[in-house]
Protein backbone atom coordinates (compact mmCIF):
# COMPACT_ATOMS: atom_id res chain seq x y z
CA UNK A 1 0.00 0.00 0.00
CA UNK A 2 2.27 2.52 1.09
CA UNK A 3 5.14 2.22 -1.53
CA UNK A 4 7.33 4.72 -2.98
CA UNK A 5 5.33 5.34 -5.69
CA UNK A 6 2.35 6.28 -3.90
CA UNK A 7 4.49 8.78 -2.07
CA UNK A 8 5.72 10.54 -5.13
CA UNK A 9 1.98 10.50 -6.49
CA UNK A 10 0.60 12.13 -3.09
CA UNK A 11 3.92 15.05 -3.51
CA UNK A 12 3.45 15.18 -7.32
CA UNK A 13 -0.35 16.13 -6.73
CA UNK A 14 0.36 18.31 -3.67
CA UNK A 15 3.09 20.21 -6.18
CA UNK A 16 0.75 20.38 -8.96
CA UNK A 17 -2.17 21.63 -6.66
CA UNK A 18 -0.31 24.74 -4.95
CA UNK A 19 1.23 25.85 -8.59
CA UNK A 20 -2.20 25.85 -9.69
CA UNK A 21 -2.92 28.01 -6.66
CA UNK A 22 0.41 30.09 -7.20
CA UNK A 23 0.21 30.61 -10.83
CA UNK A 24 -2.52 33.55 -10.84
CA UNK A 25 0.00 36.18 -9.14
CA UNK A 26 1.33 38.87 -10.58
CA UNK A 27 4.77 37.45 -10.60
CA UNK A 28 6.12 38.92 -13.59
CA UNK A 29 5.34 42.16 -13.51
CA UNK A 30 6.94 42.61 -9.73
CA UNK A 31 10.19 41.27 -10.81
CA UNK A 32 10.41 43.78 -13.67
CA UNK A 33 8.89 46.35 -10.92
CA UNK A 34 11.99 45.51 -8.55
CA UNK A 35 14.63 45.31 -11.22
CA UNK A 36 13.82 49.09 -12.40
CA UNK A 37 13.37 50.04 -8.92
CA UNK A 38 16.49 48.37 -8.17
CA UNK A 39 18.51 49.26 -10.79
CA UNK A 40 17.42 53.15 -10.22
CA UNK A 41 18.63 52.79 -6.21
CA UNK A 42 22.06 51.92 -8.06
CA UNK A 43 21.79 54.88 -10.64
CA UNK A 44 21.48 56.98 -7.10
CA UNK A 45 24.76 55.00 -5.41
CA UNK A 46 26.29 55.57 -8.62
CA UNK A 47 25.47 59.44 -8.74
CA UNK A 48 26.57 60.17 -5.27
CA UNK A 49 29.51 57.79 -5.37
CA UNK A 50 30.65 60.43 -8.91
CA UNK A 51 29.67 63.07 -6.81
CA UNK A 52 32.34 62.10 -3.81
CA UNK A 53 34.96 61.48 -6.54
CA UNK A 54 34.44 65.11 -8.51
CA UNK A 55 34.08 66.66 -4.93
CA UNK A 56 37.51 65.03 -4.20
CA UNK A 57 38.94 65.93 -7.35
CA UNK A 58 37.98 69.39 -7.57
CA UNK A 59 38.82 70.27 -3.97
CA UNK A 60 42.55 68.10 -4.89
CA UNK A 61 42.68 70.80 -7.82
CA UNK A 62 41.73 73.60 -5.94
CA UNK A 63 44.22 72.89 -3.43
CA UNK A 64 47.23 72.87 -5.55
CA UNK A 65 45.80 75.85 -7.49
CA UNK A 66 47.20 79.35 -6.38
CA UNK A 67 45.13 82.24 -6.67
CA UNK A 68 45.48 83.71 -9.79
CA UNK A 69 44.21 85.65 -12.29
CA UNK A 70 40.96 83.85 -11.95
CA UNK A 71 40.76 84.89 -8.61
CA UNK A 72 39.83 80.95 -7.27
CA UNK A 73 41.00 80.60 -4.06
CA UNK A 74 39.99 78.16 -0.96
CA UNK A 75 37.15 80.39 -0.82
CA UNK A 76 35.15 79.27 -3.93
CA UNK A 77 35.90 75.38 -2.55
CA UNK A 78 32.33 75.10 -1.44
CA UNK A 79 30.78 76.53 -4.70
CA UNK A 80 32.64 74.93 -6.69
CA UNK A 81 31.92 71.48 -5.15
CA UNK A 82 28.17 72.16 -4.68
CA UNK A 83 28.00 72.28 -8.62
CA UNK A 84 30.83 69.55 -9.20
CA UNK A 85 28.25 67.02 -7.05
CA UNK A 86 25.32 68.43 -9.05
CA UNK A 87 26.14 68.22 -12.37
CA UNK A 88 27.48 64.81 -11.49
CA UNK A 89 24.32 63.33 -10.02
CA UNK A 90 22.47 65.09 -13.34
CA UNK A 91 24.93 62.78 -15.77
CA UNK A 92 24.99 59.94 -13.63
CA UNK A 93 21.08 59.82 -12.76
CA UNK A 94 19.69 61.38 -16.07
CA UNK A 95 19.69 57.85 -18.63
CA UNK A 96 18.55 55.87 -15.04
CA UNK A 97 15.06 58.36 -14.54
CA UNK A 98 14.48 58.53 -18.48
CA UNK A 99 14.11 54.81 -18.51
CA UNK B 1 3.97 39.99 -28.04
CA UNK B 2 3.29 37.40 -25.59
CA UNK B 3 1.47 35.52 -28.19
CA UNK B 4 4.68 35.35 -30.08
CA UNK B 5 6.86 34.61 -27.01
CA UNK B 6 4.86 31.72 -25.38
CA UNK B 7 6.03 29.77 -29.10
CA UNK B 8 9.38 29.98 -28.08
CA UNK B 9 11.43 27.59 -25.86
CA UNK B 10 13.28 28.61 -22.66
CA UNK B 11 16.65 28.50 -24.47
CA UNK B 12 15.62 31.32 -27.21
CA UNK B 13 13.95 33.66 -24.47
CA UNK B 14 17.58 33.42 -22.81
CA UNK B 15 18.90 33.71 -25.93
CA UNK B 16 16.83 37.04 -26.27
CA UNK B 17 17.54 38.29 -23.00
CA UNK B 18 21.38 37.68 -22.92
CA UNK B 19 21.81 39.57 -26.14
CA UNK B 20 19.13 42.52 -26.31
CA UNK B 21 18.24 42.29 -22.42
CA UNK B 22 14.78 41.69 -23.84
CA UNK B 23 12.32 42.23 -20.64
CA UNK B 24 9.05 40.56 -22.59
CA UNK B 25 11.04 37.47 -22.94
CA UNK B 26 11.88 37.71 -19.29
CA UNK B 27 9.03 37.76 -18.23
CA UNK B 28 7.70 35.57 -19.98
CA UNK B 29 10.41 33.17 -18.16
CA UNK B 30 8.86 34.06 -15.01
CA UNK B 31 5.59 33.35 -16.09
CA UNK B 32 6.33 29.99 -17.41
CA UNK B 33 8.02 28.81 -14.37
CA UNK B 34 6.60 31.10 -11.11
CA UNK B 35 4.08 28.59 -9.81
CA UNK B 36 6.13 25.50 -9.91
CA UNK B 37 9.56 27.48 -8.50
CA UNK B 38 6.70 29.00 -5.61
CA UNK B 39 5.44 25.75 -4.83
CA UNK B 40 8.68 24.14 -5.05
CA UNK B 41 10.09 27.27 -2.40
CA UNK B 42 6.65 26.55 -0.32
CA UNK B 43 7.41 23.37 0.47
CA UNK B 44 11.38 23.50 0.73
CA UNK B 45 10.35 26.56 3.37
CA UNK B 46 7.16 25.65 5.30
CA UNK B 47 5.42 28.55 3.58
CA UNK B 48 5.59 31.86 4.45
CA UNK B 49 8.37 33.04 2.72
CA UNK B 50 8.28 31.07 -1.09
CA UNK B 51 6.67 34.57 -3.11
CA UNK B 52 9.53 36.70 -1.60
CA UNK B 53 12.22 34.01 -2.14
CA UNK B 54 11.18 33.33 -5.55
CA UNK B 55 10.95 37.00 -6.44
CA UNK B 56 14.74 36.95 -5.30
CA UNK B 57 15.54 33.84 -7.19
CA UNK B 58 14.38 35.22 -10.29
CA UNK B 59 16.33 38.80 -10.08
CA UNK B 60 19.47 36.55 -8.95
CA UNK B 61 18.76 34.42 -12.80
CA UNK B 62 18.23 38.16 -14.18
CA UNK B 63 21.86 39.11 -12.97
CA UNK B 64 23.49 35.85 -13.77
CA UNK B 65 21.90 34.91 -17.00
CA UNK B 66 24.78 35.80 -18.94
CA UNK B 67 26.37 33.06 -17.31
CA UNK B 68 23.75 30.68 -18.32
CA UNK B 69 25.40 28.26 -21.58
CA UNK B 70 22.67 25.90 -22.24
CA UNK B 71 24.74 22.61 -21.32
CA UNK B 72 21.51 21.89 -18.34
CA UNK B 73 17.79 23.11 -19.38
CA UNK B 74 16.85 26.33 -18.03
CA UNK B 75 14.50 25.14 -15.34
CA UNK B 76 17.18 22.67 -13.60
CA UNK B 77 19.61 25.84 -13.81
CA UNK B 78 17.00 28.04 -11.87
CA UNK B 79 15.82 25.30 -9.38
CA UNK B 80 20.17 25.38 -8.80
CA UNK B 81 19.83 28.99 -7.93
CA UNK B 82 16.94 28.31 -5.92
CA UNK B 83 18.09 26.06 -3.75
CA UNK B 84 21.37 28.04 -3.11
CA UNK B 85 18.59 30.80 -2.39
CA UNK B 86 16.65 29.08 -0.60
CA UNK B 87 20.38 27.81 1.72
CA UNK B 88 21.29 31.96 2.09
CA UNK B 89 17.72 32.58 3.11
CA UNK B 90 17.75 29.37 5.79
CA UNK B 91 21.31 30.89 7.54
CA UNK B 92 20.00 33.90 8.00
CA UNK B 93 16.83 32.94 9.59
CA UNK B 94 18.82 30.56 11.76
CA UNK B 95 20.87 33.66 12.97
CA UNK B 96 17.63 35.75 13.56
CA UNK B 97 16.13 33.05 15.37
CA UNK B 98 18.89 32.86 17.35
CA UNK B 99 19.58 36.63 18.06
CA UNK B 100 15.85 36.67 19.29
CA UNK B 101 16.33 33.90 21.21
CA UNK B 102 19.28 35.50 23.06
CA UNK B 103 17.58 38.85 23.14
CA UNK B 104 14.07 37.12 24.56
CA UNK B 105 14.24 33.94 25.88
CA UNK B 106 13.07 31.06 23.95
CA UNK B 107 9.96 31.92 21.70
CA UNK B 108 6.99 30.04 20.98
CA UNK B 109 7.30 27.68 17.82
CA UNK B 110 4.63 29.54 15.72
CA UNK B 111 5.12 27.37 12.92
CA UNK B 112 3.93 24.48 14.97
CA UNK B 113 -0.17 25.19 14.21
CA UNK B 114 -1.43 22.04 15.75
CA UNK B 115 -4.31 21.86 13.00
CA UNK B 116 -1.36 21.83 10.41
CA UNK B 117 0.71 19.05 12.63
CA UNK B 118 -0.88 16.24 10.70
CA UNK B 119 0.13 17.68 7.04
CA UNK B 120 2.56 16.59 3.94
CA UNK B 121 4.39 19.87 5.60
CA UNK B 122 5.20 17.87 8.79
CA UNK B 123 5.99 15.02 7.48
CA UNK B 124 8.38 16.96 4.93
CA UNK B 125 9.78 19.03 7.82
CA UNK B 126 11.01 15.84 9.36
CA UNK B 127 13.68 15.67 6.58
CA UNK B 128 16.67 17.02 6.38
CA UNK B 129 17.44 19.73 4.20
CA UNK B 130 19.02 17.80 0.91
CA UNK B 131 16.76 15.14 1.44
CA UNK B 132 13.73 17.36 1.39
CA UNK B 133 15.52 19.21 -1.80
CA UNK B 134 15.98 15.91 -3.39
CA UNK B 135 12.24 14.50 -2.99
CA UNK B 136 10.81 17.66 -4.23
CA UNK B 137 13.04 18.00 -7.00
CA UNK B 138 12.59 14.09 -8.26
CA UNK B 139 8.79 13.44 -7.21
CA UNK B 140 7.29 17.03 -6.98
CA UNK B 141 8.40 19.05 -9.44
CA UNK B 142 9.34 16.35 -12.12
CA UNK B 143 13.12 16.55 -12.76
CA UNK B 144 15.46 13.29 -13.40
CA UNK B 145 17.79 12.07 -10.84
CA UNK B 146 20.54 13.71 -13.00
CA UNK B 147 18.89 17.12 -13.32
CA UNK B 148 18.12 17.19 -9.69
CA UNK B 149 21.54 16.03 -8.81
CA UNK B 150 22.63 19.14 -10.53
CA UNK B 151 20.45 21.72 -8.98
CA UNK B 152 21.60 20.88 -5.39
CA UNK B 153 25.57 20.40 -6.41
CA UNK B 154 25.98 16.71 -5.24
CA UNK B 155 26.89 13.21 -7.12
CA UNK B 156 24.41 11.34 -8.74
CA UNK B 157 24.87 8.67 -5.88
CA UNK B 158 24.31 11.18 -3.25
CA UNK B 159 20.82 12.34 -4.67
CA UNK B 160 20.02 9.03 -4.99
CA UNK B 161 20.70 8.27 -1.42
CA UNK B 162 18.68 11.10 -0.12
CA UNK B 163 15.95 10.13 -2.54
CA UNK B 164 15.60 6.75 -0.92
CA UNK B 165 16.17 8.35 2.74
CA UNK B 166 13.42 10.61 2.49
CA UNK B 167 11.03 8.10 0.75
CA UNK B 168 11.69 6.11 4.09
CA UNK B 169 11.10 8.98 6.49
CA UNK B 170 7.78 9.98 4.67
CA UNK B 171 6.76 6.24 4.85
CA UNK B 172 7.75 6.57 8.76
CA UNK B 173 6.00 9.92 9.40
CA UNK B 174 2.61 8.11 7.66
CA UNK B 175 2.15 5.79 10.29
CA UNK B 176 -1.02 7.25 12.53
CA UNK B 177 -1.16 10.55 9.86
CA UNK B 178 -4.86 10.33 9.16
CA UNK B 179 -4.51 13.38 6.46
CA UNK B 180 -1.51 11.39 5.04
CA UNK B 181 -3.79 8.47 5.01
CA UNK B 182 -6.46 9.88 3.59
CA UNK B 183 -4.21 11.29 0.79
CA UNK B 184 -3.06 7.76 -0.05
CA UNK B 185 -6.00 5.84 -0.08
CA UNK B 186 -7.21 9.05 -2.76
CA UNK B 187 -4.17 8.67 -5.12
CA UNK B 188 -5.03 4.81 -4.85
CA UNK B 189 -8.75 4.95 -5.75
CA UNK B 190 -8.10 7.35 -8.81
CA UNK B 191 -4.88 5.65 -10.03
Amino acid sequence: MRNDQLISEMLRRDHARLAGRLAARPMPAIVLARLDHRSRFRGLVLAGAAGLGAAIAGSALLALMPAGPMGLGPSDLGFMLGCLVIVAAVVALGPTLAN
Amino acid sequence: MRANLAGLSDRELVLRVQGARDRHAFAELVRRHQAPLQAFLWRLTGGGEAEDLAQDVFIRCHDRIATFRGDAQFRTWLFAIAYREFLRWKRRTLLYGRLLHYLSGPAENAALDPDDALSLQSALNGLSVPERAAILLCDACGLSHGEAAQALSVPLGSLKTYVQRARGKMRQAMDGNAELEQGLVSCETTS
